[in-house]
């Protein structure tokens, strides 16, 4: 009967131990890759949770949203990058004039100043009826429902929480999104308000 | 001197051999001959062989060379064009390695060096299948096989500088210790597969199986000793073969916070996870096969039905009881399609087991007319193809 100090069986041994160590050490890269990455906010949101549509790096973010600060933002006269940092979620792909909202609800994240009072948000709805009922959220907090006309641009004047400085959460609740069509009809893609 | 040496299912290559020149010699020699042939051919589409290693470089190629010379980047690309966002954590460190270790030595550019080793890593891949292929069909001809594989019109993407060869002749020589269990080796040689390309890492399973098995048995019959000896003699084969892809990620996480960065940058190439069998469907019923423009883009329907023939292939292999194989094909073409259709051809039809047993499956029909058709068709097809990727068709990408 081999002994545990036989060369064979202690070879197995460690052999063994070499390959324990080796998994825990595996597993220990794996939970430290899943559990705590060591990135930023905005790495995170776009790569990782993929809540955001696009990234750009922190610097790049900061100095984009320092630049509109103050300024009339339209959507379409933006890099797309830029553009796509500001769409938070909820909307088609970007065209030439502008973007689509896809879906029940679109949300902005737009730079504001410190003591800003009032917001306009400029846009077109669209509907099959004749108006398209939108609720709008600033920072989670209902501002009011609107009913929008379609296929016109409207504005909407919307007071900015008091209090808000940095970025502001602009959402759209759209009651019956439908998606307009060259032919008419109904199709899947675009949405029912456009920034 | 020459005698005629048939080894091929029933006769289906005879090349001359030199009594001098043992088997494997005449082999290498064969080889070295067909990837002559092969980059003259290339050099003639390419109009010198001087223009060769420009004419073959688009695409990822950009992203090997670029690793290769400056390393990883800490941080996405943040130029405001096509790559906005993208990064090469994607491409998996031997190959890049292997360029810059050879241009090195060798002094050479990174573009020649990356054609050198993808064309030498070909090589190897040919020989290596042909052990392979005998022990797992000893019938089969080693000569036949090399031919074809260098005839098989997909397998041009073995001579361009991308990590394709160098993950074909690795996961060959993994399939090659395994089916002579070496498990130990095929363990060593799956690390340095799995930080070649992630799907490297599927061969872990193949490896860990008859260990679970053993002691699945074991504690069948009660014999907990024998179980647990079983499960001791798998920590190593099991903790060494995925070792390469998890230093990567530790160098990842080192290097950019994210240890799993070389995933979550697929989102910058719009390839996100989702479900393969729907995804393979509504591929298929695009019916873009005669409407696509291969200049532009790439047929959906194209690389869904090249993913069905490589998942049949995968069923056949099932049949035959090549479970790892089975596992490490099949599995290799549904991971990427859970990412996105993109290059789904490609990772399908360069996919070396695909190759091996699309040959065995040919051989197995025992024509030699069906052989020499094959290779007929397929020589012209490849370079063809190979004409219309020096034209940057983005089809082939």
């Amino acid at each position: 009967m081999p002994s545990c100090t036989d060369p064979a069986p202690r070879a197995a041994v460690l052999l063994a131990a070499l390959g324990l160590v080796l998994l825990l050490g595996e597993l220990g890269v794996l939970g430290l890759s899943l559990f705590h990455p060591r990135v930023d906010a905005y790495y995170r949101s776009y790569y990782i949770t993929g809540d955001r549509n696009c990234w750009l790096q922190d610097g790049q973010a900061k100095a984009a949203i320092t630049d509109l600060l103050a300024a009339r933002i339209e959507v379409a006269a933006l890099s797309p990058h830029v553009a796509c940092f500001l769409l938070d979620g909820g909307w088609s792909d970007m065209e030439k004039w502008g973007v689509w909202s896809d879906g029940r609800v679109a949300s902005l994240e737009l730079p504001v100043l410190a003591g800003s009072q009032r917001l306009e948000v400029t846009l077109i709805a669209f509907s099959p009826r004749d108006r398209q009922s939108v609720a709008v959220f600033l920072n989670g907090v209902a501002a009011g429902r609107y009913f929008v006309s379609s296929r016109q641009v409207s504005t909407l004047a919307l007071a900015v929480p008091p209090g808000a400085a940095g970025n502001l959460l602009v959402s759209f609740r759209i009651r019956h999104p439908a998606a307009p069509s060259f032919s008419g009809r109904l199709t899947t893609n675009g949405g029912s308000v456009s920034a | 001197m020459w005698r005629w040496h048939n080894s091929g299912r029933n006769g289906t290559v005879a090349v001359p051999r030199a009594a001098w020149l043992t088997e494997s010699q005449l082999l290498a020699l064969l080889i070295a001959g067909l990837l002559l042939i092969r980059l003259a051919l290339y050099g003639w589409l390419a109009g010198g062989v001087a223009a060769l290693p420009t004419a073959l470089c688009h695409w990822d190629c950009d992203w090997y060379r670029g690793v290769a010379v400056d390393g990883y980047a800490r941080h996405p690309k943040t130029a405001l064009d096509a790559t906005f966002g993208q990064a090469s954590w994607a491409f998996f460190p031997v190959y890049p390695g292997l360029i810059a270790g050879t241009a090195r030595v060798l002094g050479v550019s990174a573009l020649v060096a990356a054609i050198g080793v993808a064309n030498a890593a070909l090589c190897v891949f040919a020989f290596i299948a042909t052990k392979y292929l005998r022990l797992v069909s000893p019938a089969a001809s080693g000569p036949a096989l090399a031919i074809f594989l260098f005839a098989f019109p997909y397998s041009f993407f073995l001579s361009l500088p991308y990590s394709e060869s160098v993950y074909a002749a690795l996961a060959m020589a993994a399939f090659w210790c395994l089916a002579s269990r070496r498990t130990l080796a095929a363990s060593g040689v799956a690390a340095v597969l799995s930080a070649t390309r992630v799907t490297g890492v599927l061969l872990t399973p193949a490896i860990a199986w008859p260990y679970l098995l053993a002691m699945w048995r074991a504690l069948r019959r009660g014999d907990r000793g024998a179980a647990g000896n079983a499960f001791a003699a798998a920590l190593l084969p099991v903790g060494l073969a995925p070792l390469g892809l998890f230093l990567f990620m530790l160098y990842l996480y080192i290097h950019t916070g994210d240890g799993l960065a070389f995933l979550h940058i697929q989102r910058a190439w719009n390839r996100a996870g989702g479900d393969p069998i729907m995804a393979l469907w509504q591929g298929l019923t695009q019916f873009d096969l005669f409407s696509f423009k291969p200049r532009a883009g790439e047929s959906q329907t194209l690389n869904v039905l090249c993913a069905v023939a490589g998942l049949s292939l995968s069923a056949w292999l099932l049949v035959r009881r090549r479970y790892a194989e089975t596992w490490f094909l099949a599995l290799s073409i549904v991971i990427p399609a859970s990412h996105g259709l993109d290059s789904l051809a490609r990772y399908t039809l360069a996919q070396p087991l695909f190759m091996v047993f699309l040959f065995d499956a040919i051989a197995a029909a025992r024509s030699r007319l069906l052989f020499w058709g094959v290779i007929g068709l397929s020589v012209p097809l490849q370079l063809f193809l190979v004409r219309l990727w020096m034209q940057h068709y983005a089809f082939l990408h």
